[in-house]
């Protein structure tokens, strides 16, 4: 006999996800408590915590410990393929989206644009810090560096208005590093708690075979999707 | 006659009955033991046949199970992405994928918006659990309409990707959209992935839909932050996403 494996949370979360559609809940509205809802779907309430757990780490409800569950925000949609151009990014301009220069840098994203540049130093290396923000919410920090002698293949990088076909990117998606962003400055600038994650998106620019610039960003994964469409030849 | 040209002969004769559908794509072929008793020779000569036939793609052998059938009269030059398999093969790793479960269901009020299609109609889901060297890498979780696929009860999804299966029913993926994003994971799902409570993963929803606009498959993965790399990276050029990998 096949063994049996208990993917009945999933069957939860997607019930969660209808009642919430289906009774209209806002932003910020309070879900049913865990007694009414285990009630409801006629499940025990270990059962029923995993449903909400996948439903808070995905970034749909948040928890206020003694108080309850509640409905977040809808996720921010943005395209992956204008991270590093966010006002060319049609699914952003959407959405009241805006950003503000930063001092703080994380020591690890300090680390890998040298290493990258190296053996330039970053003296020779334009540099741009931002924090990112729809609706007043936090969804992420943006750290642009640029050689300087490339200007000219890519002006004004990040604001290049026209992006040259002379250029590519190299994007890739990691998870953040759990224990610096657990660091103290960061949860405090982008407002999260231990349910949120994070994701290092990396963009590196290239022209034939150089990097000529890097945009390192960190996104709030459970406040972000990023979106991206591939057609097939 | 050496055994080495016999083992030859034999495959060729295998091959002409593939290809005259005697074999049929999607089907087992006989056993060992049945072939060595049909051709008169021993079982060894008869796996260095199956060998030659595996080398050449036509065939795929899968433990325990026996080896089907799984070349396609259907042209699939049209393909030019590389595979998630392929992608891990070339690292070094072994594919392998483990179905946790399946069901014929309704869609409900979830599926019906994404496959916009009345909540009574029915959807099948597979659950997979990915896995290279024995690695876990993910798991995902697909729907697609019931009706799209013949006799998708009855197909096995250890043995045939999602992409055969639907390329053999004629169904052209034309778009796919992939919606990136992170969460972490619990429970039965930490431990089949191998992680600690909590740990968190790269969260890919995955639509893909022909050139008609009907969606012909939706994926939600997990992906362990080790292997994010061959769902998510990429080249951008001209505006244009072009993934490393497909997933399907």
């Amino acid at each position: 006999m096949p063994k049996i494996y208990n993917l009945l949370a999933l069957d939860i979360a997607e019930y969660l996800e209808q009642y919430i559609e289906q009774h209209q809940l806002k932003p910020g509205d309070k879900l049913p408590s865990e007694r009414e809802l285990s009630v409801l779907l006629n499940v025990t309430r270990v059962t029923l915590r995993n449903g909400l757990e996948i439903l808070a780490s995905q970034g749909t409800i948040f928890r206020i410990h003694g108080s309850g569950y509640y409905l977040c925000p809808p996720k921010v949609n943005r395209e992956l393929i204008h991270y590093c151009f966010p006002y060319k990014d049609s699914l952003l301009q959407k959405q009241k989206y805006h950003l503000l220069p930063l001092e703080y840098i994380p020591e690890p994203i300090q680390n890998i644009a040298e290493s990258v540049f190296a053996p330039v130093s970053m003296d020779l290396i334009k540099r741009h810090r931002f924090i990112e923000f729809v609706d007043n919410t936090p969804i992420g920090l943006m750290y642009t560096f640029q050689n300087r002698n490339t200007e000219n293949l890519l002006p004004d990088f990040p604001n290049t208005k026209e992006i040259p076909n002379s250029v590519y990117f190299s994007q890739t998606i990691r998870v953040f590093d759990e224990s610096i962003a657990a660091n103290e400055s960061l949860k405090e600038l982008l407002k999260i708690s231990a349910d949120d994650s994070l994701l290092l998106i990396s963009t590196f620019i290239c022209h034939h075979n150089d990097v000529i610039a890097l945009c390192l960003s960190i996104s709030v994964g459970t406040r972000v999707n990023l979106v991206s469409n591939v057609k097939l030849p | 006659m050496k055994n080495e040209e016999c083992a030859l002969q034999i495959a060729n004769t295998i091959k002409e009955k593939i290809h005259d559908k005697t074999y049929n794509y999607g089907t087992p072929l006989p056993s060992e033991r049945e072939f060595a008793e049909l051709f008169h020779v021993s079982r060894n000569i008869i796996r260095a046949a199956i060998e030659h036939l595996e080398e050449e793609k036509l065939v795929k052998r899968i433990r325990g199970k026996g080896t089907f059938v799984t070349k396609t009269n259907i042209d699939d030059s049209s393909i030019h992405f590389k595979g998630m398999t392929e992608l891990l093969h070339e690292a070094g790793y072994t594919p392998s994928s483990k179905v946790l479960k399946t069901q014929t269901r309704e869609a409900g009020y979830k599926f019906s918006k994404i496959f916009h299609v009345p909540e009574e109609e029915k959807i099948f889901q597979i659950i997979r659990l990915r896995k290279g060297n024995d690695q876990p890498i993910s798991i995902e979780n697909t729907y697609l309409p019931f009706n799209s696929v013949k006799g998708i009860e009855s197909i096995d999804f250890q043995v045939y990707s999602l992409y055969d299966v639907l390329t053999i029913n004629k169904i052209k993926i034309h778009d796919i959209q992939h919606i990136f994003s992170a969460s972490k994971v619990y429970n039965t799902f930490s431990k089949l992935l191998a992680c600690s409570e909590g740990n968190r993963v790269i969260s890919i929803q995955i639509t893909s839909s022909t050139i008609e606009g009907t969606i012909a498959e939706y994926t939600e993965v997990m992906v362990v932050p080790e292997f994010a790399k061959y769902y998510t990276d990429g080249v951008i050029r001209n505006g244009e996403f072009h993934l490393s990998s497909q997933i399907i």
